[in-house]
């Protein structure tokens, strides 16, 4: 069953987990002092890996549409425009990982 | 073997004879969802009309500057306790008495998965509904407002026994949220109409089944906090002391990561009512059904993620209030498509206008600029400018008010002939809606200024010389015209209620299934169960209501005096079993009077009352499922249609399963928000420094037996399976089960004084959390070994054996980042 709603659930599980990892490094830099450019680094690579996480998961979906044809259901389809908001939202929420300052 | 076929006056008696709640005292016995439904909304309307009395209190008191009509100790109790009556007493409770009272009827099914559970929810709510009231009363009510703040609401600044009356009040009410939450999602996922494909339910189904899955993840974190603040409060362990490790933000996180979702989770259910009703008007179906469930999905993540915005001042990095900025105001783009798929139905229909129209119109008047308003706090420095100020307040009602109660007044004229089998005939609704849009807009419109022009909430009075006089006066002007609006309500209600009109069966000619039965509903719904082809909101009611009176569909008789309806396959909507629910009980009455005393003894402090207490509940949940199952394989059962699936009992995908991983997410999410609660403090609090004593071997000695009965789980069922006895091994397990739980209190004994320091405190909650669950494990496998040598499991019916491998598993699972948790805080200092 779960599996079946896979599809709508699986970007924006990806965004709580991005969101869990970059707060988490976000915290943990400044806790630990990290100096700022390794800090920045850091977050900025978690960015871009929680980018291409969703990424991946929307052209995995778009794949498996392809494949299941007519089999598809609305659900799938569903899942895809899910996917491309929390693609959207990751790149919105996320985006001050770029420029914000950390720390302060 | 198909069973003979009843005039359809013949059915209805036999199937009353089975599904009715009998009179007199045994109406105190009533499991039925439409009774318990109708329940859920008339005591949340009771709370509504106190928390209304408060309001007007409120404005009372603030009318004129330097008012003397109560003074501030009062004022904080009547504030306190409006917001509290207002969301936990009328807000949450009245959308699951809609959904309780609803969701079967859509969705085709007789009555709720758990109908006992439904029961113990509603006695649950009404006796800690009473509490906080009678303490109110009686001058005790909670002071320190409804958001709980530490270290306002720490014993030290709040003595007494205010803040405990909120703490175990809350709490004992919001057992019916979760039990409610269960409910819903099992009974959306498994109790459909035959054909109902996940895809084919009524939009409110996915409405509620978002909301449902929010509640069972949002509840944790608040629950985990009110415990440890009542720990703190009780017991002096410090979780939330700065002075001995704690801090009191962790109190502002966890009630923030329920306090945020709280609002989508009480606008989510209201959206779906508007979903529901405006196609109705707009005579034609929903547009844009697909992107509307994806919104629902976006807004339930994004609620979780924008609780930090409530904390903006305290004192947090750039990017951390960037994310939540930023999330804050994402969330306004799925409100908005769902906004817009209203509209457009609306435009493109051929909309007609009735009293349910009204209020729908008020909704999007009222919402929206709440909305606009929403996504100005969202932004930092306007947040820190207008934050704890009256533009708050304001904003907080646009929101509430406008997504709640306006969609809850359509909901209550729409479905009002569904409830009474009546139509209105005195019109009362017309100028009651007028009075309360715009005595609504007269009292918080104005509080937008009030908020600008820098008048913060919570004060009981204010001097006359900062231009908030006029303002105030005519917010409290307003605020007895909505009043007198709702009392117009009331009374409109009374009225169709009592003179009300015989109306049409299907009054709106609305497309989905609560219509296609006669109204006021039977007890049993359905007298025979529909086979859906096509989107359950596009239905023809008018003309599935006379065949399927006349028991032409699925389950069409009356059978063994049994309560049956069908379970489905969750994807699919194919019949997949026949469930066979418990009728008529007092167990959940009385149940409920048990967790009463348990919950009194804690507030009034008399302790050697609560074990007993606690003992006394689990015996009677014990007692629950002697009425249930069956001691011989039925095999597959007609169902009529010339179809036979087997009971529910002999499948593996049934509702209890299903409940219990539900269960077992709620528990793990509120796990989670202690591990997260520790290592928080651990990382953040400001008192956190010297040596801390090393942990012991007690919590390794406990994972080893623990693991060691998951594995005498495990083998329990493979024997069971295999037609041999699991009895020996089902004991065993719960033998080792006992032995974890005894080396967690042990540990809990050994750590000396937790009161010192907050890391210890944690280890303490740590200890409790891990045996408590032991002994869950232990019990649950215990009596897994009675109902076999009962004769109530076989290979076949194997739910109980299931259930063990499932809450052993957990139970040794907790214990693994509990003794993780314990080595790092023994390393991370803290306790000198």
């Amino acid at each position: 069953m779960i599996r079946h709603l896979w599809p709508l659930l699986a970007g924006f599980t990806l965004w709580a987990l991005a969101f869990i990892l970059l707060y988490a490094l976000q915290y943990l830099g400044c806790y630990f002092g990290w100096a700022p450019a390794a800090h920045r680094t850091a977050l900025v690579v978690g960015y871009v890996m929680s980018l291409a996480a969703l990424a991946g998961a929307l052209l995995v979906q778009l794949a498996l549409l392809r494949r299941r044809g007519s089999a598809a259901t609305s659900l799938d389809r569903i899942g895809i425009g899910a996917t491309i908001a929390a693609l959207a939202a990751t790149a919105v929420t996320f985006g001050p990982t770029l420029l914000a300052s950390a720390c302060i | 073997m198909s069973q003979d076929p009843l005039s359809p006056v013949a059915l209805h008696k036999a199937l009353t004879r089975i599904w009715a709640t009998p009179p007199g005292w045994g109406r105190l016995s009533a499991v039925n969802h439409t009774i318990l439904g109708k329940r859920f909304m008339m005591l949340a309307l009771v709370f509504f009309t106190i928390g209304g009395v408060l309001a007007m209190l409120i404005r009372a008191q603030l009318a004129t500057p330097g008012s003397a009509f109560i003074g501030p100790e009062l004022y904080n109790q009547i504030f306190t306790m409006h917001g509290t009556v207002m969301m936990f007493l009328f807000a949450i409770p009245m959308f699951e008495g809609l959904a309780i009272y609803m969701l079967p009827k859509l969705l085709g099914a007789r009555d709720l998965a758990f109908p006992r559970m439904t029961a113990y929810g509603f006695w649950c709510y009404l006796f800690g509904g009473m509490i906080l009231i009678v303490a109110m009363l009686l001058g005790y009510a909670p002071n320190a407002g409804w958001f709980m703040y530490t270290p306002l609401s720490s014993g030290t600044y709040t003595p007494g026994i205010n803040a405990d009356v909120w703490l175990l009040g809350i709490t004992f009410v919001e057992i019916s949220a979760i039990t409610a939450a269960v409910e819903i999602i099992v009974t959306i996922l498994k109790m459909r109409a035959p054909g109902m494909s996940l895809t084919r339910i009524p939009i409110f189904g996915w409405y509620m089944l978002v909301t449902a899955t929010m509640m069972l993840i949002g509840f944790p974190p608040l629950i985990l906090g009110s415990i440890l603040l009542e720990m703190e409060r009780a017991f002096d362990l410090p979780y939330f002391d700065p002075t001995r490790g704690g801090d009191p933000l962790l109190w502002q996180h966890l009630f923030w990561l329920f306090g945020h979702p709280e609002v989508y989770i009480i606008f989510l259910p209201a959206a779906g009512v508007l979903s529901t009703i405006i196609p109705t008007f707009a005579r034609r179906p929903l547009i844009a059904y697909n992107a509307i469930i994806i919104a629902i999905v976006a807004m339930a993540f994004l609620s979780f993620g924008l609780w930090v915005h409530h904390m903006f001042t305290v004192g947090i990095p750039h990017l951390a209030l960037a994310f939540f900025s930023a999330a804050s105001a994402l969330v306004a783009i799925p409100t908005a498509v769902q906004i817009f798929a209203w509209i457009g139905t609306l435009a493109s229909g051929r909309t007609k206008f009735d009293v349910p129209m009204l209020y729908v119109i008020g909704f999007f008047i009222v919402f929206v600029c709440g909305g606009l308003t929403g996504v100005m706090l969202a932004m930092v420095p306007f947040n820190t400018q207008a934050h704890d100020s009256y533009f708050v307040v304001a904003h907080l009602h646009y929101v509430l008010v406008g997504g709640f109660v306006f969609p809850m007044l359509a909901a209550l004229y729409y479905w009002l002939p569904h409830f009474t089998g009546r139509t209105s005939v005195y019109r009362l609704s017309i100028p009651a809606f007028w009075l309360i849009l715009i005595g609504f807009n007269l009292t918080f419109f104005l509080m937008h200024l009030t908020g600008l022009m820098g008048m913060p909430r919570r004060i009981s009075t204010y001097p006359s010389n900062w231009g908030w006089d006029w303002l105030n006066l005519l917010s409290s002007v307003g605020g007895f015209l909505m009043t007198m609006g709702f009392a117009l309500v009331l009374v409109d209600i009374i009225m169709q209620f009592r003179f009300g009109r015989r109306g049409a069966q299907n009054p709106w000619r609305a497309s989905t299934l609560e219509w296609a039965m006669p109204t006021p509903p039977p007890d049993y719904n359905f007298a025979a169960l529909p086979a859906v082809t096509q989107r359950a909101d596009q239905l023809d009611p008018d003309a599935l209501a006379r065949s399927l009176a006349a028991g032409e569909g699925y389950l069409g008789f009356a059978r063994a005096d049994r309560q049956e309806t069908l379970g489905v396959d969750m994807m699919t909507g194919m019949p997949d079993q026949v469930i066979i629910l418990p009728q008529r009980s007092f167990l959940p009455l009385w149940t409920a009077l048990a967790t009463g005393v348990f919950f009194l003894g804690l507030l009034f402090k008399v302790y050697w009352i609560v074990p007993p207490a606690a003992v006394v509940v689990i015996a009677l949940f014990l007692l629950w499922p002697r009425a249930l199952g069956a001691r011989r394989n039925m095999g597959p059962i007609d169902i009529g249609q010339g179809e036979a699936v087997p009971a529910d009992g002999e499948v593996e995908d049934n509702v209890t399963w299903w409940a219990s991983r539900a269960a077992v997410a709620a528990d793990a999410t509120l796990y989670a928000s202690l591990l997260f609660g520790a290592l928080y403090l651990a990382v953040v609090a400001p008192g956190w420094d010297g040596p801390a004593p090393a942990t012991n071997w007690l919590p390794a000695i406990g994972l080893a037996t623990a693991f060691g009965a998951s594995v005498l789980a495990r083998r329990a069922r493979r024997l069971n399976q295999a037609g041999d006895s699991p009895y020996r091994w089902l004991l065993g397990g719960a033998a080792l089960a006992g032995l974890t739980a005894l080396a967690c209190v042990t540990g809990m004994v050994l750590l000396g004084d937790a009161t010192t320091h907050a890391n210890l405190a944690l280890r303490f909650a740590l200890y409790a959390y891990c045996a408590i669950h032991a002994g869950i494990a232990m019990l649950i496998m215990a009596h897994a070994a009675w109902r076999w040598r009962e004769g109530f499991v076989s290979a076949v019916r194997a739910t109980d054996l299931r259930l063990s491998v499932l809450w052993t598993d957990y139970a040794a699972l907790a214990l693994l980042p509990a003794w993780a948790l314990m080595v790092l805080l023994a390393r991370s200092g803290g306790a000198a």
